[in-house]
């Protein structure tokens, strides 16, 4: 009985202290509700940075024009506000949803787009499309500053086209355009587009692909990266004097070639990180040093092939190539690594597009290097075959089935040079593979590859120099016998020491 | 009478065959036409029409324009696949381009183009400016005229457009023809300021008028004179200052409001300043008297452009003499009564000082007070100065008198 009682005390306060705290909270939360409210900078209506999100090549032609002389800023307002009113279709075209049109079409304009937008949608179609390039030229700016006509001439666009969710067909275009903007309440809007019936001819860029491949035929080397940053050369670690060690090590294994790789988010994606191109001249130069020549992977890591990123990805790849081009290191660009393992989850047809696209403009961007694809397999690798400057492709698999793989792919390359840019062996050890591996089965690997390689005078890049003591999760996934496996592909263990495959690599020696 | 105009497209009987390698992408079969249209009115219906299409699968036709694509299914009609173009499609000028889309792939496209519909009077709209421009020739005002037929379609180029221009009964008419979407006409200034009305029209459509201010250039340098009841600084009366009438090089009144600063400097080399806005291009400014002789030299500047000629203005003396009396104990000072040039009780608000100095001369303190019915006291304090001697300097109207008294 008395101790009921204490437990209706303890029970009474308890409940008194929690309704009472309850309150408080309560009170308090409208308190500080009410104290809420917009940030006070936002009182100034400053513009919103926004991210850069189209970003085609626009390279202006003539600016003579009978009206008013164009100033740098408004062509600057114009060209950013036209190639909005090119994404804002793009977009409404691919979602059929009207939003954002109305801010760079006037009226009348934006009523055509409606009604286009309202047909698709009872048909249901949509459209992925992006345009990347632009050459527009003045054709007039009137004398009050409001109106503008200008000529786009030759956009060249790539279109997906949909029904429902099947893809019907892709193509690539090249239009002409005839342009009236306005000066609507701060936006250049689109009053009228026309388009021409005059295209000029696609510029083919005069390749001289004797000396390009001249440049292949000797290749011997390496995939490098450093042994404490595996898969981030360019990250926090970089280290000069331990790149240029490397590099001295390939250079007296009599190897003239390593093959690094840059990853496109790391780089900062569409605007490229001055400090990144700095660390990649840095490392051409060592390699420059050493004798060494590099072959540049662009697009490490990345997977997202979709058209409304294309004209991010070009201004990527456009910023390295031109940084770039000239220096003595450089052998040449491979577009992508190992792409046909995105064919499952990306689509073969979106992946080939993108690198179709990606080839001929780091090809036009680049006209002394040669450029290739690195396809995982012999098989892949007839996939662009006849668009890349010599074939590359990586080979994992048993060396007895080596050969007649190569020669399969010989045959359907016709002229068409061939590296080898991937292989390698894992010494691997441990209980994921039943302490099957050793150094001794790596370099019987070696052994048996290299005189195949020889005998065929194809150049190779094994994959790789050093032993890791960790994978990043990224490359092979999270599963620890990939993992276990990856940290032993080189040829020099942990600590620096070369391993038994070694001599079978070592041609400074062999000749 | 409703006319339709269709179009058929007869495509020849080429089968459709497979062709074999997979990558080669779009193979075209050779194309023939039973009806070769290749242009067409805007507004117009089109109808594409196929034979010896594989029934097997399903074609689609592609089609795109400037503002963008769509995919339209095929209908069946006797022995021929058809697809009628939507109307968004038909009414927008430019090339249509179509594409037969089959097993993924172009089986065939061409393109045709879609014409402007011109038998319709056209829109035309009309862009006017900058709306204001200043005489004198160089300035001017542009008009772009857009004409588009009633679909909103670009007129051909070369379409006439007629634009007229009115200033001061002189109509003038220029005909301009279309190109890059305009016809568009500059419209000068002339040396008269006003207004100029403009209008546009094209074939038989006319345009609303519009219209530009011609507002007068620059002014010229010009001239200044004043105006005042009498000659005495008596610190009461107002001189007033004015120009003549501003006008540009051209002869035109500036426009009212227009600044122009009087600038004044007086005998001791000090300057005073007075403004005033143009009305109807004369510009005014007023100043008090001054109180003692003065001899002034008055120039005005319109800042920036223009200034006037320096005239000079002498004032007299209004107040030729004063007295002082002191009280008894030589602490309260009365002066005055001041008096005018006619001997009048000069107005209230004169300034009158007394400066005060020790009997070493070393000065002490200067009071000030304005005189009211002629005549200003002042009461030195026992607190503020003790006996003795003081010199006393009262200073009124620019009249300076000196006395040596012993403060009790």
């Amino acid at each position: 009985m008395k101790l009921n009682k204490i437990f209706y005390r303890i029970f009474l306060l308890a409940s008194f202290i929690g309704v009472n705290a309850l309150v408080i909270f309560g009170v308090s939360s409208v308190l500080s509700y009410l104290n809420t409210g917009a940030d006070r900078s936002s009182m100034l209506h400053r513009e919103v940075e926004m991210e850069a999100v189209y970003l085609p090549k626009v390279e202006w032609g003539s600016l003579e024009n009978p009206g008013r002389p164009m100033e740098k800023p408004t062509l600057q307002d114009i060209e950013k506000d036209y190639l909005s009113a090119w994404h804002v279709r793009n977009m409404a075209f691919m979602n059929n949803d009207r939003y954002g049109l109305s801010d760079y079409y006037t009226d009348s304009a934006r009523v055509r787009l409606y009604e286009q937008i309202d047909l698709n949608l009872r048909q249901g179609n949509w459209f992925k499309n992006t345009t990347l390039e632009h050459h527009p030229e003045l054709d007039f700016y009137s004398e009050d500053g409001t109106l503008v006509v200008f000529t786009d001439h030759n956009v060249s666009s790539y279109q997906e086209v949909y029904k429902k969710e099947e893809l019907l067909f892709q193509h690539d275009e090249r239009k002409s355009y005839q342009v009236l903007m306005l000066l609507e309440d701060g936006f250049w809007r689109i009053r009228h587009l026309k388009e021409l019936p005059k295209v000029s001819p696609k510029q083919i860029t005069v390749r001289n692909l004797d000396s390009l491949l001249q440049k292949v035929a000797p290749m011997k080397g390496v995939n490098y990266y450093p042994r404490d940053s595996p898969w981030a050369t360019f990250g926090p670690k970089f280290n000069n004097s331990i790149i240029n060690n490397d590099f001295g090590v390939i250079r007296k294994m009599g190897l003239n070639t390593i093959r690094i790789f840059v990853q496109y988010e790391d780089f900062g994606a569409a605007s490229i990180v001055p400090k990144k191109i700095e660390l990649l001249r840095k490392t051409l130069y060592l390699a420059a040093a050493n004798d060494l020549k590099v072959v540049i992977t662009l697009f490490d890591f990345y997977g997202d092939y979709d058209i409304p990123n294309w004209t991010l990805t070009h201004r990527h790849a456009e910023t390295l190539v031109k940084a770039l081009k000239e220096h003595p290191a450089l052998l040449g660009w491979d577009i992508k690594n190992e792409p046909d393992l995105d064919f499952d989850s990306r689509g073969e047809q979106r992946v080939t597009a993108w690198l179709r696209e990606m080839l001929v403009a780091v090809q036009k961007w680049d006209s002394l290097h040669p450029v290739t694809i690195g396809w995982s397999s012999p098989e892949a690798a007839t996939i662009l075959a006849n668009e890349v400057d010599y074939i590359s492709f990586h080979y994992y698999r048993k060396v007895d089935e080596f050969e007649d793989a190569y020669k399969l792919l010989k045959k359907a390359a016709g002229s068409k040079p061939l590296v080898l840019q991937e292989y390698g062996f894992s010494s691997y050890d441990g209980i994921w593979n039943a302490y099957l591996g050793s150094e001794d089965t790596q370099a019987a690997y070696y052994e048996e590859i290299q005189g195949i390689l020889d005998r065929e005078q194809l150049p190779f890049l094994f994959w790789g120099l050093h032993d890791f003591k960790e994978i990043p999760t990224e490359v092979v996934g999270r599963l620890p016998w990939r993992k276990a496996r990856q940290q032993y592909f080189g040829i020099l263990d942990i600590d620096g020491n070369p391993k038994e495959a070694y001599p079978f690599l070592n041609y400074g020696k062999k000749n | 009478m409703k006319q339709i105009y269709t179009l058929y497209l007869l495509l020849a009987l080429v089968a459709c065959k497979k062709v074999g390698e997979p990558t080669a992408g779009t193979v075209l079969l050779p194309v023939a036409w039973s009806n070769p249209i290749d242009s067409v009115r805007a507004g117009s219906p089109i109808l594409l029409k196929f034979t010896g299409l594989d029934e097997s699968t399903m074609a689609s036709v592609y089609i795109s324009n400037t503002f963008g694509a769509a995919v339209l299914s095929l209908e069946k009609e006797k022995n021929a696949w058809v697809c009628t173009i939507p109307q968004n499609f038909t009414r927008t000028a430019g090339p249509l381009h179509w594409k037969l889309v089959q097993h993924k792939e172009v089986k065939r496209f061409s393109s045709l183009t879609i014409l402007p519909d011109g038998r319709l009077p056209p829109h035309v709209e009309t862009y006017f400016g900058p709306r204001s421009i200043t005489v004198g020739g160089r300035d001017y005002s542009m008009l772009v005229t857009i004409p588009t037929d009633p679909f909103d379609n670009r007129v051909l180029t070369g379409t006439e457009v007629t634009i007229k221009s009115e200033f001061q009964n002189d109509v003038q008419s220029f005909e301009k023809q279309t190109a890059d979407f305009i016809a568009w006409k500059n419209i000068f200034s002339t040396n008269i300021a006003g207004r100029i009305l403009v209008s546009a029209s094209c074939l038989r459509t006319d345009t609303k008028e519009l219209t530009t201010i011609l507002f007068p250039a620059n002014a010229e340098a010009f001239e200044i004179d004043y105006q005042r009841n009498h000659e005495y600084a008596d610190g009461n009366q107002i001189i007033s200052f004015q120009t003549n009438i501003l006008k540009d090089r051209y002869g035109n009144k500036i426009g009212d409001g227009t600044l122009v600063t009087f600038l004044i400097k007086d005998s001791k080399g000090g300057y005073l300043k007075t403004t005033g806005m143009s009305i109807g291009g004369i510009a005014a400014a007023s100043l008090l008297h001054p109180t003692e002789k003065e001899q002034w030299e008055v120039t005005a500047f319109i800042t920036g452009a223009a200034k006037s000629n320096t005239i000079s203005v002498a004032f007299e003396q209004a107040v030729v003499d004063f007295s002082t009396s002191f009280s008894t104990n030589n602490r309260t000072l009365v002066i005055g009564p001041l008096k005018s040039f006619m001997q009048q009780i000069i107005p209230d608000g004169i300034a009158v000082t007394v400066g005060i100095y020790d009997s070493q001369g070393v000065y002490l303190e200067t009071k000030k007070g304005t005189a009211k019915n002629g005549i200003c006291s002042f009461a030195l304090q026992k607190e503020y100065f003790e006996k003795g001697w003081y010199r006393l300097e009262v200073k009124a109207a620019g009249i300076l008198k000196k006395y040596e008294k012993e403060l009790q």
